[in-house]
């Protein structure tokens, strides 16, 4: 008896829960659902309804069913024409969504590794060892986020540019390995929680500071280091403003997702479905590298630690 | 540091190496697509936005032409080769932060001084103040035509002020306003006689129809008979009447906007309040010293104004925010925009891509437009629309008619011609590092002569900043909207927003668009948008425009 | 106390110089990349613009700072602003992570569904969901509303309540990473705390509050103290839904900022100086008000 009605309170709580997630997914599911379709939907019908050529009246058609039957020229015309130019002295002129694709690919791929190194070591450097440096690193990282710098744009250009890395892979990569982040938080926690018994055992056993950061530390920290490179990952892949600046000779597929959706050319390409089709083409390899490494993504990532 | 430089180099090196082999040019100065080596070469870029790339290359062809056995350009080599590349790349926001790689760019919204100050741009003092006698320009007078002679003095000022030299010249005109579909106009009676009634023409017209219509036509806002804006709401009550008119046709809506971009609004009706004020009272409001200038002392209860008279130097300049025709234009657009009723009573969050499009499908649609608010670059923009009617509907591009609506006037205004705001900070210069300076330069000559600004306003509709008059044959070429633009414009006089006064110079957030004309403080709250304030009733014209000078006064001593 | 610690062990000079290698180069690309670069910005903020394209240093080094004082209806409202969107992203979206986070660590029905869906956003472009908000508050809702009631709204949810439309959306993709990190956090509770509460009886509303918050605290509170930062920087995405058209009423001071500096409808190079000056002032105030949370919430969180 006792316990029927404990699960039924159990059960309140849940279902609470359980609504408001199935709202939040079927508003998900709807938005997604409403992109995919406009995609496969006639560019004409869109715009103008399928009773205007019939030669009814227009009265476009955003919100429901292809009534003129589905069709992929949107796909088809969006990749022919998400073609970027690049700017300074890039190795091609004109970079397709495959070429745009290299690029995005060496710009997250190279700036999530740099980011997470610098952030791992930092984190580990100021976790594990009490100095008073330590302090002032950790209180340092949580003002840099509270620092609006603005205007800074121009000085690092020149920065870059004197030190001969401007618009170059390699140049961006040592750019964004600041430790100044998040990520510098969730490896700080991740190494606080390691017990100190673990590293006094292996001195004992006459491992150097090195040895015992590399060969024991890092690998129980590797859950985190996969996650913190895979979240930067997403992030630079999605991120546009930093290589449209800063790599203009390599236009990112980012980049081209964005002047496509904000285009103001009188072009084939300036349909609404046209636009969805392409930022979804765009979108496809994080989608795929999401799916790939969803499963990695399940780790015990924490960023102060539990109580204990 | 070092290490990193070290690292970062034997990188670059490792990338550079690996690619070297598979992309030819490398490490040399990679040679333009279309480079000819028997002519003098010439690379010259342009942002395809508002006026597209048509119209330079028709100049260059002309130029390539003009040249064609012409030697002095370069030792050795016979004629001309001019590549022009166009894309949005070149917009000045963005060129601005890197190093050139064209001889020659035309390019919109440039900061002049910031851009100079990189030592990017050569000066080009010479070109925009040598003669063009040798093109056929000379003065009645006999005094010599020069680029510098076609330019407003406000130009003229403000390109110089820093060291006397030019190091751009500008590009074209961006107007503000109301766009109006003249076929609907005709058919629907939208057009009114000198009584003021609705003037419809009637279907399948004869010639004769069309001739008793254009006389019966009511002289519009310039008071004159027989030109452009015949029939038109010369005053802001027939405009408001017009509205009226058109709201209660079922299946009409006066306006169409961009809800995404209300600001075109607000610009629009800007056009009214410096056409308001003259070229000589508005131009007061760059160069900030001007006497005896009308200022609204109050405003009556019935709407009417009282009027006093003061001299302004830059200390006391916020008093500029008086003028009345600042108080007009508010009051026009919270009479036309305030409600909801002359948008077609609905929603309209389209951005102007989509309003352009709207407006232009409403023909076949249950609710037809009568007019848009949208800069005059518009029907390039909208080009993809009119290919569409002319797909679908069969309507061949260019039999669409549609014209500028010249600014009616205001109460107490007299009818005359119209004064402009060209609101565009489009120019064109020449790369420091163009290697054939000669030839860079010629070609900008050649691009300000009349006859060549002429062929620009016939091939993208748009007027060039500066004074030329467009040919016949010129006019006959431009569409029927480029033709209204071409009309108004040249009898017309123009605004431009610069000056050489240091204050302005100085300061030149407070004289933007978004500040000097939409920033109130009304009750202590700061309102930077005419156009929601009317729409939620935060504030009344008269409270806003109270609002510019209660901000002003408030700002003016932070100025630097 | 640090010092203490340092000399009990042994060792400690090796251990320093191992420490020194260690932070040595993220500590130049910090020096270069974050000092020196915004050395140059931080100037800005004593000097003015001469007019011509160049920044000098002026006769009355404060006059951006007394800019600031004449601006202050426009700051204060920003502020307001920041604070309602701190709220609602850093403390609702926070609660909210946190009980979804709950829902899923107990691996109740669905929960790997709910996950997917739940940190999508942080996985999709931010274009991607803009561009599909918008156009669910602008077309979908109005044509919907039009289709069941007969008659379109007058105006869109993004024009008659901008700021609040804008701040569903913050909340609506802000769950991604705080759900890895919650989650993360609440497996390493020790199951025999959770055991023991099962064993007394206690509800799972009760075990969620009193047991599984509180013992995660730290992580929470780690993350409230970053939050705090971000409501001087927080632009809340208002530049992608309305370009630099807000209105003042609608400003954070994130957008603010951003839009004096790079709108050329109502800021220009001559703000840069100004904009530099009141980044500085909220630095000021962003600091002891990082601190003083986090000694709050840590002090609270170790004791």
């Amino acid at each position: 008896m006792d316990k029927k009605v404990k699960k039924k309170k159990v059960n309140v709580f849940a279902i609470a829960i359980a609504v408001l997630l199935a709202l939040y997914m079927l508003s998900m599911v709807v938005s997604l659902f409403w992109v995919l379709m406009t995609t496969v939907k006639d560019a004409g019908e869109y715009k103008y309804g399928a009773a205007f050529f019939e030669g009814g009246l227009a009265k476009s058609n955003t919100i429901w069913f292809p009534k003129m039957g589905i069709t992929f020229e949107n796909y088809v015309i969006a990749f022919q024409n998400f073609v970027l130019e690049g700017d300074g002295e890039g190795l091609q002129k004109s970079y397709n969504i495959f070429a745009q694709f290299v690029n995005s690919f060496l710009y997250s791929g190279g700036c999530a590794l740099t980011v997470t190194l610098s952030s791992c070591v930092m984190g580990y450097a100021t976790a594990r060892f009490k100095f008073r440096l330590s302090n002032i690193i950790y209180s340092f990282v949580l003002i840099s986020l509270a620092l609006p710098i603005v205007g800074a744009m121009p000085s690092e250009i020149a920065v870059a540019d004197s030190l001969g890395i401007f618009d170059t892979f390699p140049g961006i990569w040592i750019m964004r390995a600041s430790f100044l982040n998040t990520y510098f938080l969730i490896f700080y926690a991740q190494f606080k929680m390691i017990p100190k018994d673990y590293t006094e055992a292996a001195k004992i056993d006459g491992a150097s500071s090195f040895g015992v950061m590399v060969k024991i530390i890092f690998p129980l920290a590797m859950g985190t280091i996969t996650t913190v490179f895979v979240l930067a990952f997403i992030f630079y892949w999605n991120d546009f403003q930093i290589p449209m600046v800063y790599l203009p000779s390599y236009p990112v597929a980012a980049l081209g997702m964005y002047k496509f959706s904000v285009l103001t050319d009188p072009d084939e390409i300036n349909h609404i479905p046209v636009r969805l089709a392409g930022i979804c083409l765009m979108a496809l390899p994080i989608v795929v590298f999401y799916g790939i490494f969803n499963r990695k993504l399940n780790v015990n990532l924490s960023v102060g630690g539990i109580k204990g | 540091m070092k290490f990193k430089k070290i690292t970062a180099l034997a990188a670059t090196l490792v990338i550079g190496a690996s690619t070297c082999g598979v992309f030819s040019g490398c490490g040399t100065v990679v040679e333009e697509e279309g480079y000819d080596p028997t002519k003098a070469n010439l690379t010259v870029a342009t942002y395809d936005g508002g006026v597209g790339e048509a119209w330079l290359k028709e100049a260059a062809a002309r130029f390539t032409e003009m040249h064609k056995n012409s030697t002095h350009f370069q030792e050795g080599r016979t004629g001309v080769n001019i590549m022009v590349s166009a894309s949005d790349k070149y917009a000045g926001s963005t060129i601005g932060e890197k190093s050139l790689d064209k001889d020659v760019y035309f390019t919109e919204s440039v900061e002049y001084y910031t851009f100079i100050n990189q030592d990017k741009v050569a000066n080009i003092t010479d070109v925009v103040k040598a003669s063009l006698e040798d093109y056929g320009e000379v003065n009645s007078d006999g005094t010599p035509v020069t680029i510098e002679s076609k330019l407003d003095a406000s130009f003229q000022d403000y390109l110089t002020a820093k060291d006397g030299n030019y190091y751009m010249i500008p590009f074209y005109d961006g107007f503000y306003g109301f766009i109006y579909d003249v076929d609907l106009f005709e058919e629907q009676g939208f057009y009114v006689d000198d009584n003021g009634n609705p003037l419809k023409l009637k279907k399948n017209a004869t010639e004769a129809d069309r001739k008793t219509f254009e006389e019966k036509k009511s002289d519009g806002p310039d008071g004159l008979p027989n030109t452009y804006d015949d029939g038109l709401p010369a005053t802001y009550q027939q405009l408001i009447d017009l509205c009226e008119y058109i709201a209660g046709k079922s299946g009409y809506a006066p306006f169409c906007y961009s809800g995404q971009y209300v600001d075109y609004v607000t610009k629009a009706f800007r056009s009214a309040a410096v056409d308001y004020e003259g070229y000589d009272a508005f131009k007061v409001n760059y160069t900030l010293t001007g006497d005896d200038v009308k200022l609204v002392k109050s405003i009556n209860s019935d709407g009417s104004l009282e009027f006093e008279y003061k001299d302004i130097q830059p200390s006391n300049a916020y008093e500029l925010q008086k003028q009345a025709g600042k108080y007009y234009a508010l009051w026009l657009q919270e009479q036309l925009f305030g409600e909801p009723k002359y948008t077609g009573g609905t929603y309209n969050t389209f951005d102007y891509l989509v309003a352009q499009e709207k407006f232009v499908s409403s023909k076949y649609s249950s609710l037809r437009y009568a007019m848009l608010a949208e800069g005059v670059w518009w029907e390039n923009e909208a080009e993809k629309v009119f290919n569409d009617m002319e797909e679908f509907k069969g309507e061949a591009k260019g039999s669409r008619r549609f014209g500028l609506l010249p600014m009616p006037k205001a109460p107490g205004q007299e009818a005359g011609r119209q004064t402009m705001f060209s609101a565009n900070s489009s120019f064109g210069f020449i790369n420091k590092s163009c290697e054939n300076m000669e030839l860079a330069k010629e070609f900008m000559r050649f691009l300000h002569t009349d006859s060549e600004m002429s062929k620009f306003s016939a091939s993208t509709s748009i007027p060039r900043s500066l004074n030329y008059e467009v040919s016949k044959e010129d006019r006959a070429n431009a569409t029927h909207f480029g033709k209204t633009l071409i009309d108004m414009r040249a009898q017309a006089k123009v605004i431009y927003p610069y000056s050489s006064e240091s204050l302005v110079l100085k300061n030149p957030s407070n004289f933007t668009e978004g500040i000097w004309f939409s920033t109130a403080k009304v009750d202590g709250r700061v309102m930077n948008n005419p156009f929601t304030a009317f729409q939620n009733k935060t504030a009344t014209s008269a409270q806003f425009f109270n609002g510019l000078y209660t901000y002003q006064k408030d700002q003016w001593s932070t100025l630097k | 106390m640090k010092t203490l610690n340092r000399k009990k062990h042994r060792g400690s000079k090796g251990e320093f110089i191992f420490y020194l290698a260690l932070i040595a180069l993220p500590i130049i690309q910090v020096l270069i990349f974050y000092f020196y670069v915004n050395f140059n910005s931080i100037m800005m903020a004593f000097q003015s613009y001469d007019g011509y394209g160049d920044y000098v240093f002026d006769s009355n080094p404060w006059a951006n700072f007394s800019e600031i004082w004449a601006n202050m209806p426009t700051i204060w409202v920003a502020l307001k602003n920041s604070l309602v969107v701190w709220i609602f992203t850093a403390v609702l979206g926070t609660f909210l992570a946190l009980v979804f986070s709950y829902y899923i660590y107990k691996g109740w029905i669905l929960s790997k569904t709910f996950k997917f869906f739940l940190f999508l956003p942080s996985v999709l472009p931010s274009i991607l969901l803009v561009l599909v908000f918008k156009f669910f508050v602008n077309e979908a809702i109005p044509g919907y509303t039009e289709a069941l009631t007969g008659s379109a709204p007058e105006f869109t949810l993004l024009q008659n309540s901008f700021l609040p439309t804008v701040i569903f959306y913050n909340v609506w993709i802000c769950f991604g990473t705080q759900l890895l990190i919650n989650t993360g956090a609440m497996s390493q509770i020790p199951p025999e705390i959770i055991e023991a509460g099962k064993v007394d009886g206690v509800s799972t509303i009760r075990e969620f509050f009193s047991i599984v918050l509180p013992m995660i605290l730290p992580t929470i509170s780690t993350f409230l103290i970053a939050s705090v930062a971000t409501i001087f920087t927080n632009q809340a995405n208002i530049y992608a839904f309305i370009g630099d058209g807000a209105e003042v009423a609608d400003y954070t001071i994130g957008y603010y900022l951003f839009i004096l500096v790079e709108s050329d409808l109502h800021g220009g190079p001559d703000q840069y100086t100004y904009a530099s000056a009141l980044g500085i002032v909220c630095t000021l105030i962003a600091f002891p008000l990082t601190l003083g949370v986090r000694r709050l919430l840590e002090g609270k969180g170790d004791e």
